[in-house]
C-alpha cells in the first residue's frame, strides 16, 4: 500500500479508525516527500508540547510533593498542633506546679512587650520513651524563657525579664530531657517567658518532641542540602554577571544574574538559622528581608520574561507589576507567620505564568521552555501552608533555573549568529554608502551634464566640479564610521543638493528646523531621504525646499523629513527600495529595536518620520 | 523627422537637444522634450514620432516597463543612459541603439544615421518583439515568427502556432531591428531563413517560397538570386 501524499494517508487513517491510529507496517509510509510527514507530526506535537507535556509534568511533580509531604509529616510532627498552649500574663511560682488548673487561661499571647507563662500538656507513650534520649525542641519563639518539665527546671533560653532586664534568647532551641523525667504518661511543660523586643512580632513556639540527635542531624542535613543549591545560585549569578559585563550586553542576562543572586540571598537567609541560632530580635529583620527578597524576585522575574519575549511597552508593564508588588509588600500585614511571603510568592508565580502564557499564545520565541520552567514553582503553590514549603520553593526555583539556562544558551546561539550577520551587514553598509555616490550611473549622469556646462558656461562648470569634489570629500571621510554628527550629515546633504542643483537646474534647498548638531546618527540617512525626494519629485518648479525637523519627546525624538510635490505615489511611497533598505539597515545596526519609520502624504508631498526611542 | 527626448535632467536634455539639432538641422520637423514618464506617455498618445531618445532610469522607476511599451510603438527607440550594464538587455528588447552617458556628437551622429539609412540588421541582439494587444504589452519571441507580412504602415507577424499578430512598426523598421537570418523575399514579405523548405520556380520568372509548414509565399525576381545563393 502506498500513499502519494499526506491527504491519502489522512483519509486512510480516518477511514480505518475515525481517529489517529499507529500504522505499524513500515511499508505503508512511503511518502513522496518527508516534509509532509513532518507537517503531519507537527499538529500533534505542538499540541503535546504546549498542553499535554506541561500537564503531565505538573501531575508528576504534584504526586511527588504529595508523597514526600506524608513522609515529612510523619518524620516531623509539630506537637504544637496537637497540644494546646495556654497563656497567662504575669508571674507566679504556683504556675509551674503540675496540678494547677489552667483551664481559664487564654490561648493568645499578649501584645509584646509582655511577661507571661505558657503551659501545655503532652502524652508520651512507651514507644517514645523506650531507651531513647528525647529532645524538646522549641521553635520560632520570639522571646526568652525558663523551661520546666513537670515542675523541674530543665533549661533556659536567654533570661526572661521586664524591660532591659531581659537577655534575648535564641530563636530556636533544643533541650535534652533528663532520663529521670522521661516516663510514660502525661507531662506538663511550662515556660516562664518574656518578650521585650521585636514588638510587632509575637509567636508561640512550635513544640517538637523527637530524639535529640535526630533533631540536630535533621537540621544539618537540610541546611547542607539547601546550601548546595545556594552555591549553585551564587555561581550562576556570578557567571551571568560576567557574561553581561564582558561579552553579551543583553538586559536579560543581567536580570537573570539578579534573579540568581536573589535566590542565593534568599536560600542563605532562610536556612542559615539551622546552624546559627541568632537572638530572637533579629528574627523580624530576617523575615522582612526574606519578604523583600521574594518581592524583588517577583519584579525581576517579570522583567526577565518581558525582556526575553521582547514585549513592546515592557517598561509600562513592568512599572505596573512593580507597583503591585510594592503595594502587597508594604500594605498587606497578615497575622500568620509566613502569610505575607506566601502572598508574595503567589504573585511571583502567577504573574510570571500569565506573561508566559500570553507569550505562548502570541507564539513568542522561548515561551515554551519558559512555560516548562514555571511548572515546578507553580506546582508547589498547592503546598503553600506546609512546613516543607520553603525547601520546595528553592528546589522548584532550582528546576526553574535549569530550564532557563537552556533558554538563555539558546538565545546566546542566536545572538552569536546575529552578531556575525551584523558584522557582515555593517561592512556591506559601508560599501553601500560609498557605492551610493561613486556608482557609475551617478558619475556618468553628472559628467553628461558637466559636459554641457563646460561648453555653455565654464565658470559654472568649475563651481560644479568644486561642489562634486566637496561631496566626495565628505563621503570618503564618513565612509568608515557607524555614526556621525548631524552637522556633518547636513553638510553632506547640502553639498549633494548643490551638485543636484547644477545637474537639474533646480534650486534645491534643505531647511533645518530645531536640529541639534551635536547629536549623532548613522551616515547618509538624510542624504538617502533627499535622494529619494529628488528622484521622485515631479514638479516643474525651479525651487524646491526640503524640510528636516527634530522633535524631542519624553520617550525619545523624531526626525521629520518633508519632501514636497511628489505626485507619483498614490499610497505607499516608502516601498522597500534600495534607499529605504539602506536606511532601515543602518537604523537597525545603530539603534537595535529602538526605532521606527513611518511615512504619509502631507500637503502635496510626503513626510517621513524617523522615531528614535530613548 | 519627428523626435521625442525623454530625459529627467534638464541639463542633459538640453545638451542632447542641442547636439541633435546640430546633426539633423532642418531635417527636424518637430523636437520635444519630456521630463517625466507620464508626460512622455501622453505625448506619444496624441502625437506621432519617428525617433525616441529615452533615458533608461527614469525618475527611479524601472525604465524597462516604459521600454517595453515604447518598443511596441511605430517609432525607433534609442536609449541614452548611464546604465551601460543594461545595454544588451535593451538590445534584446529591440531598441535601435544604446548611447552611453556621457555622450558626444560623433556617437549621436552614428545613432541617428542608423535610423535614417534604410539599412537592415543593425541590431543583432533582438530576441523579442513587443506588441500592443488589448491595451497591454505582450512580448513575442522572434523564434516563434514564421514570416512577416507588410500591412500598410504596420506589419503582420505570422507565428509558428498559426496565430497572427499586428505590430505597429513597418516591415522596413522591423527588419532593421531583426537579426540577419530574417530576409526580405518580397516587397511585402520577410521570412526567417531556417523556416524555408524550398523555392519553387515557375515559367515567366515567377517564384514561390515554400516554408516548412507548407505555407506558400511569393518571392520577387531580384531576391530569388540572392536567396538561392544563400540557401545553397
Amino acid at each position: 500500500m502506498k500513499f502519494n501524499d499526506i491527504k491519502d494517508l489522512y483519509e486512510f487513517i480516518f477511514k480505518v479508525e475515525g481517529k489517529y491510529i499507529k500504522l505499524k507496517n513500515r511499508e505503508i509510509f512511503t511518502f513522496k516527500d518527508e516534509l509532509s510527514l513532518n507537517f503531519f507530526k507537527m499538529s500533534y506535537t505542538s499540541l503535546l508540547k504546549n498542553f499535554v507535556y506541561p500537564i503531565i509534568l505538573f501531575a508528576l511533580l504534584y504526586l511527588f510533593c504529595e508523597a514526600i509531604k506524608e513522609r515529612y509529616v510523619s518524620i516531623y510532627t509539630s506537637y504544637a498542633a496537637k497540644t494546646t498552649i495556654r497563656v497567662h500574663e504575669g508571674d507566679s511560682a504556683v504556675w509551674l506546679q503540675e496540678n494547677y488548673d489552667d483551664t481559664h487561661w487564654g490561648l493568645q499571647l499578649p501584645k509584646a512587650p509582655y511577661f507571661a507563662w505558657m503551659r501545655m500538656r503532652i502524652n508520651l507513650d512507651s514507644n517514645q520513651v523506650a531507651g531513647r534520649m528525647l529532645g524538646l525542641g522549641l521553635w520560632a519563639y520570639t522571646g526568652s524563657y525558663d523551661l520546666y518539665w513537670d515542675g523541674v527546671h530543665i533549661g533556659s533560653n536567654g533570661i526572661p525579664g521586664i524591660g532591659s532586664e531581659e537577655v534575648p534568647g535564641q530563636i530556636d532551641k533544643i533541650f535534652s530531657i533528663p532520663d529521670s523525667l522521661l516516663t510514660v504518661g502525661q507531662h506538663l511543660i511550662a515556660m516562664r517567658a518574656s518578650q521585650q523586643f521585636s514588638k510587632s512580632l509575637s509567636t508561640k513556639p512550635y513544640v517538637i518532641i523527637e530524639e535529640y540527635e535526630a533533631q540536630i542531624k535533621y537540621l544539618i542535613i537540610v541546611a547542607a542540602f539547601i546550601h548546595i543549591l545556594t552555591g549553585v545560585f551564587l555561581i550562576i549569578s556570578i557567571y551571568y554577571f560576567f557574561i553581561y559585563f564582558k561579552s553579551y550586553r543583553q538586559i536579560v542576562f543581567f536580570i537573570f544574574a539578579i534573579i540568581c543572586l536573589l535566590l542565593f540571598a534568599g536560600s542563605f537567609l532562610h536556612y542559615f538559622k539551622f546552624y546559627y541560632k541568632y537572638p530572637y530580635p533579629f528574627h523580624l529583620i530576617r523575615r522582612i528581608s526574606l519578604e523583600a527578597i521574594i518581592m524583588f524576585l517577583g519584579i525581576s522575574l517579570s522583567a526577565y520574561f518581558l525582556f526575553l519575549y521582547k514585549i513592546k511597552q515592557s517598561r509600562i508593564f513592568l512599572t505596573v507589576i512593580a507597583i503591585v508588588f510594592a503595594v502587597s509588600f508594604l500594605a498587606f500585614n497578615p497575622n500568620g507567620i509566613n502569610q505575607k511571603s506566601y502572598l508574595l510568592y503567589k504573585e511571583v508565580v502567577l504573574i510570571s505564568l500569565m506573561i508566559t502564557i500570553w507569550a505562548l499564545v502570541k507564539a513568542k520565541e522561548y515561551s515554551r521552555s519558559s512555560l516548562y520552567s514555571l511548572i515546578a514553582p507553580f506546582t508547589i503553590l498547592f503546598f503553600l501552608e506546609l512546613y516543607f514549603f520553603n525547601l520546595m520553593m528553592y528546589i522548584s526555583f532550582f528546576i526553574f533555573i535549569i530550564f532557563n539556562l537552556y533558554t538563555l544558551s539558546k538565545t546566546m546561539g542566536v545572538q552569536k549568529k546575529e552578531r556575525e550577520k551584523y558584522l557582515i551587514e555593517s561592512n556591506r553598509l559601508k560599501l553601500e554608502l560609498l557605492k551610493k555616490n561613486i556608482q557609475p550611473h551617478f558619475i556618468m549622469n553628472t559628467l553628461a551634464s558637466l559636459i554641457s556646462w563646460v561648453e555653455e558656461a565654464p565658470i559654472i562648470a568649475v563651481k560644479f566640479i568644486e561642489a562634486l569634489a566637496a561631496e566626495f570629500r565628505i563621503l570618503v571621510d564618513i565612509a568608515e564610521q557607524d555614526k556621525i554628527p548631524v552637522a556633518k550629515e547636513i553638510k553632506l546633504c547640502e553639498s549633494h543638493l548643490k551638485v543636484m542643483s547644477y545637474r537639474h537646474e533646480v534650486d534645491y534647498q534643505l531647511k533645518c528646523i530645531d536640529l541639534d548638531p551635536s547629536l549623532t546618527i548613522p551616515p547618509a540617512i538624510f542624504l538617502t531621504l533627499l535622494e529619494n525626494g529628488i528622484t521622485h519629485n515631479e514638479s516643474e518648479m525651479n525651487k524646491i525646499i526640503f524640510e528636516l525637523q527634530l522633535e524631542k519627546s519624553f520617550d525619545g525624538m523624531t526626525y521629520r523629513f518633508f519632501s514636497p510635490s511628489i505626485v507619483e505615489y498614490d499610497d505607499e511611497p516608502v516601498k522597500d527600495g534600495t534607499g529605504m533598505k539602506y536606511i532601515k539597515a543602518r537604523l537597525r545596526e545603530t539603534f537595535a529595536d529602538a526605532w521606527s519609520i513611518e511615512s504619509f502624504k502631507k500637503n502635496n508631498g510626503w513626510e517621513i518620520k524617523i522615531n528614535l526611542l530613548r | 523627422m519627428k523626435i521625442l527626448i525623454v530625459e529627467d535632467e534638464k541639463r542633459i536634455a538640453y545638451q542632447l537637444e542641442k547636439l541633435i539639432r546640430q546633426i539633423l538641422g532642418k531635417e527636424i520637423s518637430r523636437l520635444n522634450v519630456c521630463q517625466t514618464l507620464n508626460a512622455a506617455r501622453n505625448y506619444i498618445l496624441s502625437n506621432t514620432i519617428d525617433v525616441l531618445f529615452l533615458d533608461l532610469n527614469l525618475k527611479g522607476y524601472d525604465g524597462f516597463t516604459l521600454l517595453q511599451e515604447m518598443v511596441a510603438g511605430s517609432f525607433h527607440t534609442i536609449i541614452v543612459s548611464a546604465y551601460t550594464d543594461k545595454a544588451i538587455l535593451a538590445f534584446e528588447y529591440g531598441v535601435l541603439d544604446f548611447v552611453a552617458k556621457p555622450f558626444n556628437k560623433e556617437r549621436l551622429e552614428q545613432a541617428i544615421a542608423r535610423c535614417q539609412n534604410i539599412q537592415t540588421h543593425t541590431n543583432y541582439f533582438t530576441k523579442h518583439l513587443a506588441i500592443r494587444k488589448h491595451g497591454k504589452i505582450e512580448m513575442i519571441d522572434i523564434k516563434d515568427i514564421n514570416y512577416i507580412q507588410a500591412a500598410g504602415h504596420y506589419s503582420e507577424l505570422h507565428l509558428t502556432n498559426g496565430k497572427k499578430e499586428l505590430h505597429n512598426k513597418s516591415i522596413d523598421k522591423l527588419l532593421t531591428l531583426l537579426p540577419s537570418n530574417f530576409e526580405r523575399i518580397h516587397r511585402s514579405y520577410a521570412v526567417e531563413m531556417n523556416k524555408i523548405e524550398r523555392i519553387q520556380r515557375y515559367p515567366g520568372s515567377k517564384y514561390e517560397i515554400i516554408l516548412k509548414d507548407h505555407t506558400v509565399l511569393p518571392c520577387s525576381r531580384l531576391k530569388f538570386k540572392e536567396l538561392n545563393e544563400k540557401l545553397r
